[in-house]
């Protein structure tokens, strides 16, 4: 007797009556997981274990782990064992869409370490250097539920760096369940380009909802720390030939671009007037002969006062540059904004003092200059 | 070898796992539109996510009996899947037993006092329905998953079978006729 599964073999559908709905990557992770699930609940037949791509398991033997230093409650390292929560979490916390992170978790190295403390579990998945930033990216389980978009306290250490700057993003993947990617962008006098040896420490996760009153947003503490060496990528360097172009007193040169296999960076140097340091914006149109327009992201800058004026390095991170084509084109726009505006400062007796406009300095008014544009040939790099 | 448009149909049947994983890349937003449509109304997204989870899962444990060969033949099966989980979902979400979208008429086959036919479908008698659709001639057949598995209006299947509106009830008619019978005579122990 046929079931109405084979039943269905003999129906025929006109396919034009269904409209496909795109799913962002989040839903798509959740009925993943939610089918994942039920097999392995139904267990019939059960899910045969995911075998990892050779490519991966290549990239992966690349991975230099050192022992981890010991702490109070810090468990043994563990390599995951399990398919990751999210595939491509670079792309995932990107929403889902294209941009700056589309080719990074090909070249990243998996890390793969787990360590558990407190109830909180973290899975230092993937990292990857470019020479100038490192990118990694975890999974964290949580016993309790700590929100929608928690904070964690965790701190890189590398011993070459005279400083770094960072971002972190979180998100929430199932009750329980987040996913997160770091970056550390280093500045020293000598750049590291080959091997990076950094130490990760995890000390606590916090619920930063809104609705939660101060005493509610204490962190959990855990103390989860991870040792890895991971190699850099390959790259090649391009200098760029002297394009200083200055407006508003604001001065903007390109100094070089660093390809690898999965962005590129851009240097360049600021020159600004002390007080005028906090209302710039720099914004920047990067394209090339191609049409491809590319997405960046801000890596930070170091600098020294020098006289009245600041003198900042600063790095831009961009997509991989696309193979055909030859020329890029760089354009600096300067945006002079007022530094603070419309809020109230409240002290702790409940006082309140509005923020006044920090002034722009005499004879100069907020604005946008769009700077020359800069034309780089790139065929080296290819 | 990597799992790809030319295997994963074999592949599924053998139970593989990347397979799935492939076809619930190629084809979320198909199901998702399916699911979407039919539970639209209800407008709960867990409840929808839930549904395609379902789809998937039902695609996953009963791959062996998918019979065609073709990426096409594949889609369909597919969608008659997702459109029979969603509709199952919707009806057991309102927990009664109308048709959607068949607004009037769903009134006239349904009267308002639970009929016998829905006495036997609250309990559960899907499953048993779905035996019971071996007994029928294959355009009764049709008509009849189209009408309870899928939701369609009569309308809807009389034209796409070319046939009259009246000819598509009074099919249904006795089809229903003929399921209470059955179901009634297969007794309470099926459920």
């Amino acid at each position: 007797m046929k079931d109405i599964y084979e039943l269905f073999n003999d129906m025929d559908l006109d396919l034009s009556e269904f409209q496909e709905v795109e799913g962002d990557e989040l839903e798509r992770a959740r009925v993943k997981k939610m089918v994942r699930e039920k097999i392995a609940r139904s267990n019939s037949g059960g899910l045969k274990k995911r075998k990892r791509s050779t490519a991966l398991a290549a990239a992966a033997a690349i991975v230099i782990l050192t022992a981890g230093i010991g702490g109070l409650g810090m468990a043994f390292p563990a390599y995951a064992k399990e398919v990751p929560v999210i595939g491509d979490i670079f792309r995932f916390l990107n929403g889902g869409r294209s941009g700056v992170y589309d080719l990074y978790t090909k070249s990243a190295l998996d890390i793969d370490m787990v360590k558990a403390d407190n109830g909180i579990e973290v899975s230092l998945n993937q990292g990857v250097y470019d020479g100038k930033t490192l990118s990694l990216t975890y999974t964290i389980k949580t016993a309790e539920d700590f929100g929608e978009n928690p904070h964690l306290n965790s701190n890189l250490d590398v011993d070459f760096a005279e400083g770094t700057a960072g971002s972190e993003g979180l998100k929430k993947v199932s009750p329980g369940v987040y996913v997160g990617q770091s970056n550390y962008t280093f500045f020293s006098e000598k750049e590291n380009r080959d091997t990076i040896s950094f130490h990760w420490s995890v000390s606590g996760l916090t619920n930063i909802d809104e609705e939660l009153g101060e005493e509610e947003r204490k962190p959990t503490a855990c103390q989860l720390n991870y040792s890895v060496s991971l190699k850099a990528l390959d790259y090649k360097v391009l200098d760029v030939a002297e394009n200083r172009d200055v407006a508003q007193q604001v001065a903007i040169s390109l100094k070089r671009l660093s390809a690898t296999p999965i962005n590129t960076i851009l240097y360049y140097a600021e020159e600004v007037p002390g007080d005028l340091a906090d209302s710039v914006q720099m914004v920047w149109e990067i394209k090339d002969d191609l049409g491809n327009v590319y997405a960046y992201n801000e890596n930070g800058g170091q600098g020294r006062i020098s006289g009245e004026m600041l003198k900042m390095e600063y790095v831009l991170t961009f997509n991989h540059l696309d193979p055909q084509a030859k020329t890029l084109f760089i354009t600096p726009t300067l945006k002079l904004v007022h530094t603070q505006g419309g809020g109230v400062t409240i002290a702790e007796n409940g006082e309140e003092t509005p923020l006044v406009y920090k002034g722009l300095p005499a004879g100069i008014a907020t604005g946008e200059w769009t700077m020359k544009q800069v034309r780089i040939d790139i065929s080296s790099l290819q | 070898m990597k799992t790809d448009q030319t295997n994963y149909i074999r592949r599924l049947k053998n139970q593989r796992e990347e397979a799935l994983e492939f076809v619930m890349d190629e084809y979320f937003p198909l199901v998702k539109g399916i699911v979407t449509q039919i539970l639209l109304p209800l407008a709960k997204r867990e409840l929808a996510e839930e549904c395609i989870s379902d789809v998937f899962l039902s695609v996953w444990h009963n791959a062996q009996k998918f019979k065609g060969e073709s990426e096409a033949d594949f889609r369909k099966w597919l969608c008659a899947i997702a459109k029979y989980r969603a509709i199952d979902f919707y009806r057991r979400e309102k927990k009664r037993l109308e048709i959607p979208s068949s607004g009037k008429e769903s009134m006239d086959m349904f009267p308002p006092e639970e009929s016998a036919e829905e006495h036997v479908l609250v309990k559960e008698s899907i499953r048993e329905m779905e035996k019971l659709m071996n007994f029928f001639s294959p355009v009764d057949r049709n008509i009849l998953i189209m009408k309870f598995f899928w939701g369609m209006t009569s309308e809807e299947i009389a034209k796409k079978l070319g046939l009259s509106k009246s000819a598509v009830d009074n099919r249904i008619y006795r089809g229903k006729k003929q399921l209470v019978k059955g179901v009634v005579s297969l007794g309470d122990g099926g459920k």
